[in-house]
């Protein structure tokens, strides 16, 4: 049994809806680090842009995916003190590979979209750690443990469904099974 | 017809990975200033951080000071302020004690008091989860330029590696891509404190032979031209020697609490900049 979701929303909303996920993220980007600063959960990565990342492909909007991926990659990438293009290539690629796998996967089934963004962190940090291992940046990132990159993965992936929910409340959408 | 249409070909993603490593080339070997492109993003988006801290700080403030023993909080913060204070004299003191016994004259240690200090507030810390970086509320003008040293109270905080006309990015002592040149204040012996990505940094380049022990403190040494000499940069944690390594592994705590840094100080002295690499015909 599942929690269907209808509040009539029409298409005119999408762009509210889209202004709304490009603001969210972008504050998100800008205030993270802030964030987890205060809260004192520096050792643990919860990055919410691969979760809305998800969400779009989930909802056939590859574009759109594909541009806040960039560009949120590109604000992180000038908030970071790294090599522009870092985190940009890092959300654009693993977004291609996602993009590969969709037509193997159900994004209807909350279980699925969960899975996506927790793998989507791991392979974050994997790629991350494969881009400075290759290209001469002349940077080294941190020898973050598995453990903590598991945690994180965990975490944001259990954050998924809630922030799924709210967005299929905001573009009214009814056809996810949150079971 | 729509500015995105949501049905569209794989290739799109194609498009940004490419268009993210023609920017990971071009930037690469830039250093980390930022370009005129990126200094206009910070100056459009680093007000929200600053807006952010700001009222966490004064929620925070008034939650502490009116909420919980008033006075004491102040009088404790005043103490602190002035052990500090006490402590990086105290610093200076010891330092001053030990040059004099060498060759006082060979060695000016005028630069450490006679630089113009800049006051900043942190607006921002690093939102990438992989480096340590803060943001600070001072930038180009203010007279801040790149590699200028970052210091508070308690020691040295970083260097800018960033600078925005009203912003600057400073990386930590604790950034893995940190290294500062540092002494061991006892002996003299010299190491290179390096961050490691946690809240602990490593002395690097001790030799096997150099006299160091746990709770000696670190200083910086002056050379690297960054960092003026004698500023606290931690004490030593752990030492170990393995019979199989070239130098002896030093653990150091950084002598600044990076957790509840809200106020930095810039060392107005233009740092040394590394020659860029001849660029390719």
């Amino acid at each position: 049994m599942g929690i269907r979701v209808n509040l009539g929303l029409g298409k005119q909303k999408n762009v509210f809806f889209h202004a709304l996920i490009w603001l969210t993220c972008g504050i998100v980007v800008i205030l993270r680090g802030g964030i987890t600063h205060l809260i004192g959960i520096e050792w643990v990565d919860i990055d919410l842009i691969p979760i809305f990342l998800i969400y779009l492909i989930g909802q056939d909007q590859n574009f759109r995916a594909g541009c806040l991926a960039f560009f949120m990659g590109v604000l992180t990438d000038i908030f970071a003190p790294c090599q522009l293009g870092l985190f940009a290539f890092t959300y654009s690629a693993i977004l291609l590979g996602v993009n590969y796998c969709r037509q193997f996967l159900d994004f209807t089934k909350i279980r699925t979209s969960m899975l996506l963004v927790a793998f989507f962190v791991v392979a974050k940090w994997s790629l991350l750690l494969i881009i400075m291992s290759i290209f001469p940046l002349g940077q080294r990132i941190p020898s973050i443990s598995f453990i903590s990159v598991c945690i994180s993965a965990l975490i944001t992936g259990m954050i998924a469904p809630f922030l799924f929910y709210f967005l299929d409340l905001v573009r009214g959408k009814e056809n996810r099974d949150y079971a | 017809m729509t500015i995105f249409p949501e049905h569209r070909p794989k290739w799109v993603f194609y498009i940004f990975v490419i268009l993210s490593l023609i920017l990971l080339s071009l930037s690469s070997g830039r250093g980390q200033d930022w370009n005129p492109a990126e200094k206009i993003a910070v100056e459009m988006t680093a007000p929200f951080q600053r807006f952010f801290v700001g009222t966490i700080s004064v929620v925070r403030g008034i939650w502490r000071d009116y909420f919980s023993l008033v006075e004491t909080r102040q009088e404790n913060l005043l103490l602190k302020k002035e052990i500090n204070l006490l402590k990086l004299e105290n610093s200076k003191y010891q330092e001053l004690l030990l040059a004099n016994q060498r060759l006082r004259n060979l060695l000016n240690f005028q630069e450490n008091t006679n630089e113009p200090l800049l006051a900043a507030r942190v607006i921002g810390w690093d939102s990438s989860g992989l480096f340590k970086s803060i943001m600070i509320d001072k930038g180009e003008n203010d007279g801040l330029t790149i590699n200028m040293p970052v210091v508070n109270s308690e020691g040295v905080v970083g260097r800018i590696v960033s600078v925005s006309p009203n912003y600057a990015q400073a990386l930590l002592i604790t950034d893995q891509n940190s290294a500062v040149d540092g002494l061991v204040q006892r002996s003299r012996g010299r190491g290179m404190l390096k961050g490691s990505g946690s809240n602990e940094c490593y002395l690097d380049y001790v030799i096997k032979t150099g006299e160091i022990k746990a709770g000696d403190t670190i200083v910086t040494s002056g050379l690297g031209r960054v960092f003026p000499k004698g500023l606290y940069l931690g004490k030593v944690r752990k030492i170990t020697d393995s019979p199989n390594k070239l130098f002896k592994d030093v653990r150091v705590i950084p002598a600044v609490e990076f957790s509840k840094l809200e106020e930095v100080l810039i060392i107005l002295r233009s740092g040394f900049v590394p020659l860029r690499e001849p660029e390719m015909p």
